[in-house]
Formats: C-alpha cells, structure tokens, sequence
C-alpha cells in the first residue's frame, strides 16, 4: 500500500493484482483506498475529512460514469460503485469533491462541449493522430476550466502530456 | 361421493391418495372450471417467458392445489376460495419463472409495462451510453437521482453486475424495479429502502415510490431528447 500525495489522481495496475489500492486526491487532499472492481463493483474508502462525493470518470473520455456519496463507516467513510463491467481500474479516474455535478448556472451547452471535445480528442489518438488529439485536449481542458471543472481540466492537461 | 381427479393435466400420483370429496377442491374445480380461471391463465401465460399456456397453467393449479390438500387433509376452506386459487396460480406461475432458464428475478406476469422506461442503452455502453450520461448528468436533477440513474444505466448495459447483498426487491419484481433498488442503494438512498434496521413499511415504501419516480422520470425525459428506443 503506498500514498502517492503528488498526483492528482494515480492508478496503479499493481492495484489490478489484488491488493488494495492507495489513491491520493490533490484537490481533495486525502487519500482514498479503492478495492479492486469486483464484477462492476467498487469500494472507495477514506478518511471523514474531505468531499463528500465520489465521481467515477472515465479516463479517457472523462465522461462521467458513476457518482456515489461518502457515507460514514467506522472513523471513516465508504461510497459503494457500480461500473461498467468492461472497465479495469486502470479506466477509471476516480475523484472526490464536494460538488460533484456542474453548476446549473454554467449551463449544460459548456459541459457537453467540453465533453465532446474529450470524446474527439480520445477518438483522435486512438487512431495515431496525436498531435490533432493533443490540440483537441488542450481545447477540452480550457472548456473544463470555463464550465468550473478543475479536476476534468487537469485531467486533460496530464492527456496532454502523455500523448 | 368422492370426487375424481379431472382425466387430463392431473398426474395420478396427486391424486391417487384423496379418496374423499374435499370441500376446498370441490369450490377449487368449480373455479378452475370457471372464464374467470381461464381468464386469469391467459393474463399469466401472456408472458412469453413463462413457457405455459393457459390450459397447462390451470392443470398445474389443480395439481398444486390437489397436493396441498394431500399433505394438509385437515386444511379449512378459505373464505374465498376463487382468490386463493388465483392467488394459488400466480404462485404457480412464478415458480415457473424463477426455474426458467432464462430466469431473472425481475419478471413479474402480474405487472404491466411501465409507463416511463429507461433508456435502452447497449452493452459496453459506446457512444450512446457516453450520450445517455452526459445528459443524465446535466440534467439538473439533484446528485442523489443522478447517481441511482446512472447506476441504473450501467446495470441496464451490464446487468451481470455482482450485487451480491445489496436490497432487491421480492422474486418476480419488475425488471426496472429490481435496477432501481440497488441503483437507489449506492446513490445513498438507503433510508427508503428495507435493511436489517428497517422495515419496509408505509413510510418507507412511499419515500421509495417517490425516489423511483424521480429517477423514472430523469431516465424518461432522457431518452426522449436523445430520441432513443426504449423498452
């Protein structure tokens, strides 16, 4: 088990042997501990401090695929998920947040945009083109940060840099 | 004088043993006998996965009802003996279905189609299962309906999610029904829904009426801005 307090959000396929997982949230600033998925279920722990939200993206689309709220368990808190059967961790980006839908007052136009962008730039390196993906993700990420998604934005940015 | 098993539908073994008329299966054969039997047999056998007609379905009831007197000789006649052997064939037809190949615990015969249906999303989900969460989750609902209608799109493409102990609904419960429990459970709606510390009462089935609907109604509104076939 190993907390990684740098990343915004780290996966480790080590996690995919069985052992528990350590992830650590930076704008949550707490780590959380993510059981393996069990035939689409996951347990998140973490400590009682932090959002009270789990919001499951999906990495690389970050399209929002499971949403649970943390619910007291012992000195900490526990959400129950279900994910798509055909996900690994590794698809996952797994955030907690205290707002864990758009504002209304954003307006539903700015978040499709931005996830539409995602979509496309994730289609886009899919097939090699990565520099038309990279272009499209750093259009995804300024639409995240204009619908007030940070956690989304940053997520683009590090597609980024890996592509 | 004795009454004898009907020559057809009844196996001998049911009724080799009742030699004596029973007054319970003396009004019951009037009732099987009766449109009203008939009509409640062809409600029942209009599910295409009960694999009965309504003719086997009657002589199932009669066999079912002929046993129980064997085992209970004693057994009194209930004030209604026309709702008890419909209540009796239902019976029947569940079993059929919870033995049935093709079982799922969310066949009900008794239950008509919702009015509201979800989203029918594929497996995998794909570009429509992206388009379905996106305008569940800009949808304005409240989290707690966002979260049970996204859990309910992810169990309606995958339903070979382990819910292990999760709260379901009774056998034979809707299959929309049996998505929304668990779906409700993990969006933390857990006070309508019975547990261990809970009973399923008035209050709690209410709270739980009002909640399925609203994630009906999330699920419903949609599938109709995205115009997609619903079941």
């Amino acid at each position: 088990m190993r907390i990684d307090r740098s990343a915004t959000l780290r996966i480790e396929r080590r996690a995919l042997s069985g052992l528990p997982m350590v992830l650590a949230c930076r704008s949550a600033g707490a780590g959380l501990v993510v059981d393996p998925p069990s035939d689409g279920r996951l347990v998140v722990r973490g400590p009682a401090e932090g959002g009270g939200w789990v919001r499951v993206l999906h990495a690389r689309t970050l399209t929002l695929l499971a949403l649970a709220p943390l619910l007291p368990e012992g000195r900490g808190v526990r959400a129950d998920i279900l994910v798509p059967l055909d996900l690994d961790l590794v698809d996952l980006r797994i955030d907690r947040t205290d707002r864990p839908l758009p504002d209304p007052a954003t307006g539903a136009d700015l978040v499709h945009r931005a996830r539409e962008l995602g979509r496309a730039a994730a289609g886009q390196a899919a097939v090699g083109n990565l520099r038309r993906a990279d272009e499209l993700w750093d259009a995804c990420a300024r639409a995240w940060l204009e619908a007030d998604d940070t956690t989304r934005a940053e997520a683009a940015r590090a597609n980024i840099r890996r592509t | 004088m004795p009454i004898r098993a009907p020559a057809e539908g009844v196996p001998l073994s049911a009724t080799s043993v009742i030699e004596v008329p029973h007054p319970l299966l003396t009004e019951a054969e009037a009732w099987l006998r009766s449109a009203d039997a008939y009509r409640c047999a062809r409600r029942h056998s209009g599910n295409a996965d009960l694999g009965l007609n309504p003719d086997e379905l009657v002589a199932e009831t009669r066999d079912r009802l002929w046993r129980y007197v064997r085992r209970n000789p004693d057994a009194a006649v209930p004030e209604s003996v026309a709702a008890y052997c419909a209540r009796t064939m239902r019976n029947v037809a569940v079993d059929h279905l919870r033995r049935s190949p093709i079982n799922r615990r969310s066949v009900d015969p008794d239950r008509r189609p919702e009015p509201v249906a979800p989203p029918l999303v594929e497996p995998g989900g794909g570009d429509l299962g992206d388009r379905v969460r996106g305008l569940i989750e800009t949808s304005g609902a409240e989290p707690a309906v966002v979260a049970a209608a996204l859990a309910y799109v992810t169990l309606a493409g995958h339903p070979d999610v382990d819910l292990g102990a999760l709260p379901a609904p009774r056998a034979g419960a809707h299959e929309h029904d049996a998505r929304l429990w668990p779906a409700l459970w993990v969006a933390g709606e857990r006070s309508c829904l019975p547990g261990a510390d809970r009973l399923d009462g008035v209050a709690t089935r209410r709270r739980r009426s009002r909640r399925m609907r609203a994630v009906k109604d999330l699920l419903g509104d949609t599938a109709r801005a995205l115009g997609v076939r619903t079941r």
